[in-house]
């Protein structure tokens, strides 16, 4: 447990104007571990989310990326190139909506290779056989490979997303509301993936999430927003079990009922 | 926000060598090297004073737990108060009590899914200990992953996933290989009855007694130091009670040390060592643990 | 394709006769223009403006492959009908040049002659066919098939100059992704092409890499004419007018095309010759002779063809006539014909 974080966010603040995306969040998140973020909308949630990962530069704090040399980068400090360079090989960003993470004029298996090609893949046959491979990993039929993915169900696209993302092996992963939009069935199968994949990459990931069920089959800690501050923060079934806070315990009461 | 900094630790005068050293398991079989590296000191796990005995597992110290629960008044509720025990390896602990006298809370604590209102929580890790009272997050996680095993009343899973993946999962979680996690969760979940057809499904369909052994499955099937047991035999029939209090017995042999509520069933007085006797919060003072002579 | 042109090219060649009638007077001689006599400036564009086309082509020239941006004038024909090279063109040319106008590899079409009569009309310079005696090429569609010397001067006709816009956008950026090389996207296509028809089937404006740098549009000349602009002794400049943009190869630039390790690179190839002159290695178009289905299958170089042909006839070198022995109904090897199909880049004009 001498691990260092993948990703340390020390007192990060984000002003829009006179008014505050967040306030003062600090956070660390470890190889292999899902951190959630909780909260309603409007709750910052997300403005962390876009600042940690690099693509919101905040008012104040810093934001500190450990790459797989374990060199320490300042993510809001980097040139655009390798902002760019890192958010496509180490980083990897799940939307909540998958057209928003894919590209949706080319087909399925060239969204997967595109972070491979990117990367310098210059074999057609070696892109092509990982993007079949992801898609068994993600579950979507081979024979889907050459579709565009406007040809996808809501389910297959998210899962597409995901492959596309984890193709070069990321070490930290943003989820903004995965499974966001999915009928229930659909939502039991990519919950199921995403922990699997994570726990058998041992990836780093932060959860953007509003759905506390989610947020406690899939996160380890869990930190609780109100008004762009983290009110409260723990071990995730703790924080839910024992709130403390009367917001999270509004939260607990109104939302966890099952 | 440093480990080492937010646990208390324990620095046994006798280090490594500690004797009736319950960690690494002297379980058999290729499973246990996967383990035996956790259980290594760590650097920087020395604390100014030792506050567990050799062989001492967990020690609980003056606990009250409060809750404030702001949306009823707000409304204060005292769950525990006053509560001090102490279990060793191979030691089973019955904390009896009514009902209402907070033993699930107890138990909930000493796993770090409730905070404590005051006193102190000690758990062994390794050769050190982690105190559950304002614990770093990260500490209790590891904690959890190197030393406690908990079965709640509760099966708390995602939908989809098979029986068996779900028992095999700590296994796999603490380094042991997918097939061998798999092999080792069928064959604990067949000794609990739970036969390969059901295996392969998903727990959301089974009965009341089927998913609790699953559950009992997921917390017996890697060799915990601290197994912590919340009504394990609630729902199962005598001959189904019967296999867990030998797989508790088995544990114990092994070194464990058991903290369960187990409601006054005739079947576990085999098995437990000694009893706390819990009382509602204020009613009394605090009682000893009553110890029954039992030869081992 | 060429029927449309055609129709495009008549219009342009009456423009072009127009324009002569206005200049009636003459005084193209010289690099100065007719000034405030009411005519128009040698090579039609004011001196300040072939100055600032002439200044982004320098730059263009100093950073092989990038795309410089210059304010383009309006100019007496429709956007798409070669306003960019006619502008290049204009700011190179000098009263000593020899000017040599080819569409699809061919000096008479009718896009080829009317711009080659703006051009003369304009500046009065000498014009060729002849490959070898022209300073000055400008071209639509083809690179000749002879080869190409130090001094001479290739300008390009340019509809689409951003080799990533197909799957990219935004103008920002692509900006960008030059910028930070990383041409990721340029891949991408050719995945797709290849996923889809198990080759690389870009047949036109086959996208190249350019002194390692930067990706580049050839402009819509075959991928046959690709390794001709490898370390060409030529400068080749593009100019696209709608676009406003101009780049440049100069002389004995490394060009590659961009291609998979397990797809590579290759230029189209027949399984015929050429029925006019024999020629076996040249860029072939498929002739439609009547509407019975016959059809023949020519150089699409038209200068070459000849050359070919008029060399034979003084005994210069080689056999004249067909030396394929497929008949007519053969089909071109490959699944690439004459007429590319299945294109999927931006193949020839819209």
């Amino acid at each position: 447990m001498n691990e260092k974080p993948v990703l340390s966010a020390s007192r990060v603040s984000c002003l829009y104007g006179s008014k505050a995306g967040c306030l003062d969040v600090s956070l660390e998140v470890f190889p292999g571990e899902i951190l959630a973020l909780v909260g309603e909308s409007g709750s910052g949630k997300t403005t962390v989310l876009k600042a940690v990962s690099g693509q919101l530069k905040p008012s104040a704090g810093k934001v500190t990326y450990r790459d797989g040399q374990g060199l320490e980068l300042d993510v809001h400090g980097l040139s655009e190139g390798r902002r760019r360079l890192m958010l496509r090989t180490e980083l990897g960003f799940v939307h909540q909506n998958p057209r928003d993470g894919l590209n949706m004029a080319v087909s399925a298996g060239a969204n997967v290779a595109d972070r491979l090609l990117s990367g310098g893949e210059r074999s057609y046959g070696r892109a092509r056989s990982k993007a079949l491979d992801w898609l068994d990993r993600v579950e979507i039929a081979r024979d889907r490979l050459d579709d565009r993915p406007g040809l996808y169900s809501g389910g297959m696209l998210q899962r597409l997303q995901i492959a596309r993302n984890l193709v070069t092996g990321p070490r930290l992963v943003f989820l903004d509301e995965p499974t966001g939009g999915l009928d229930a069935s659909v939502q039991a199968r990519l919950l199921d993936l995403i922990r699997e994949l994570a726990a058998g990459l041992r990836l780093a990931a932060v959860l953007v999430t509003h759905d506390l069920a989610v947020a406690r089959l899939l996160s380890q800690r869990l930190m609780v927003m109100k008004e762009g501050r983290v009110i409260e923060s723990g071990v995730t079934d703790q924080v839910l079990d024992d709130p403390h806070e009367p917001y999270t315990q509004l939260l607990v009461s109104s939302i966890l009922d099952s | 926000m440093r480990l080492d900094r937010s646990e208390s630790v324990l620095a046994d005068a006798q280090g490594e060598c500690l004797r009736p050293g319950p960690f690494p398991s002297p379980s058999p079989g290729a499973r246990s090297a996967a383990f035996s590296a956790s259980a290594r000191p760590r650097p920087g796990q020395h604390a100014p004073e030792a506050r567990l005995a050799p062989g001492e597992m967990v020690r609980v110290e003056a606990l009250s737990k409060t809750f404030v629960l702001h949306l009823s008044g707000p409304a204060v509720l005292k769950a525990l108060e006053g509560v001090s025990f102490s279990v060793h390896a191979g030691e089973c602990l019955a904390v009896a009590g009514p009902s209402g006298s907070g033993k699930s809370s107890l138990l909930r604590c000493v796993y770090g899914n409730y905070l404590p209102s005051s006193g102190e929580i000690l758990v062994r890790d390794g050769n050190g200990a982690v105190s559950l009272s304002g614990a770093d997050p990260r500490a209790v996680l590891g904690l959890r992953l190197r030393s406690l095993a908990y079965a709640s009343q509760f099966l708390r899973v995602i939908p989809r996933v098979s029986a068996l993946e779900i028992v095999a999962e700590p296994l796999a979680a603490r380094g042991a290989p997918l097939a061998e996690a798999r092999a080792a969760a069928s064959e604990l979940l067949g000794r609990l009855h739970v036969p390969e057809r059901l295996q392969a499904l998903p727990p959301a369909t089974f009965s009341g007694g089927e998913r609790q052994r699953v559950n009992l499955a997921r917390s017996l099937v890697w060799p915990a130091p601290v197994l912590l047991l919340d009504e394990p035999t609630a729902s199962l029939d005598p001959a189904n009670e019967k296999v867990v209090c030998e797989l508790v017995t088995e544990a114990k042999r092994r070194g464990a040390a058991v903290v369960g509520i187990f409601h006054g069933r005739e079947a576990w007085s085999r098995v437990w060592d000694s009893v706390y006797e819990m009382r509602p919060p204020g009613t009394g003072g605090a009682p000893a643990p009553r110890f029954r002579g039992r030869e081992l | 394709m060429r029927g449309q042109d055609s129709a495009d090219g008549g219009s342009g060649m009456e423009r072009g006769g127009s324009i002569r009638e206005i200049l009636g007077r003459g005084g193209l001689d010289g690099t100065e223009g007719s000034g405030g006599s009411g005519g128009y400036n040698f090579a039609y564009l004011d001196e300040d403006t072939k100055r600032e086309i002439r200044r982004a082509l320098l730059k263009a020239v100093a950073v092989p492959g990038y795309q410089v941006p210059f304010s383009g004038r309006e100019m007496p024909m429709p956007y798409g009908w070669g306003t960019g090279g006619i502008q290049v063109t204009a700011s190179v040319i000098g009263p000593g040049d020899v000017l040599k106008v080819i569409d699809q590899g061919s000096d008479d079409t009718t896009n080829a002659v009317s711009i080659r009569n703006f051009h003369r009309a304009l500046t009065g310079v000498a014009t060729t066919s002849e490959t070898r005696r022209a300073t000055l090429i400008q071209t639509r569609h083809r690179i000749p098939e002879a080869p190409l010397r130090e001094g001479q001067i290739m300008v390009y006709q340019v509809p689409l100059p951003e080799p990533m816009r197909q799957l990219e956008p935004s103008e920002l950026e692509t900006r960008t992704l030059h910028a930070l090389n990383e041409y990721g996207t340029m891949y991408l296509k050719l995945y797709e092409d290849v996923a889809r028809h198990g080759e690389i089937a870009i047949s036109y404006d086959y996208p190249v890499m350019v002194a390692g740098r930067h990706a580049a549009s050839p402009s819509p000349i075959p991928r046959f004419d690709n390794p001709k602009l490898d370390r060409s002794p030529a400068l080749h400049l593009f100019g696209a007018g709608r676009e406003r943009r101009v780049y440049a190869i100069p002389p004995y630039t490394i060009v590659k095309s961009f291609d998979f390790s397990d797809h590579p690179f290759r230029i189209q190839s027949w399984d015929r010759a050429c029925e006019i002159c024999g020629s076996a290695d040249s860029y072939l178009d498929e002739i439609v002779t009547d509407d019975r289905g016959g059809r023949m299958f020519v150089c699409s170089d038209s200068d070459h063809c000849q050359e070919r042909v008029k060399r034979a006839g003084t005994g210069e070198s080689g056999s004249v006539g067909p030396t394929a022995t497929g008949n007519a109904g053969s089909t071109p090897s490959g699944s690439v014909g004459p007429a590319p199909s299945g294109s999927v880049g931006r193949g020839g004009k819209p």
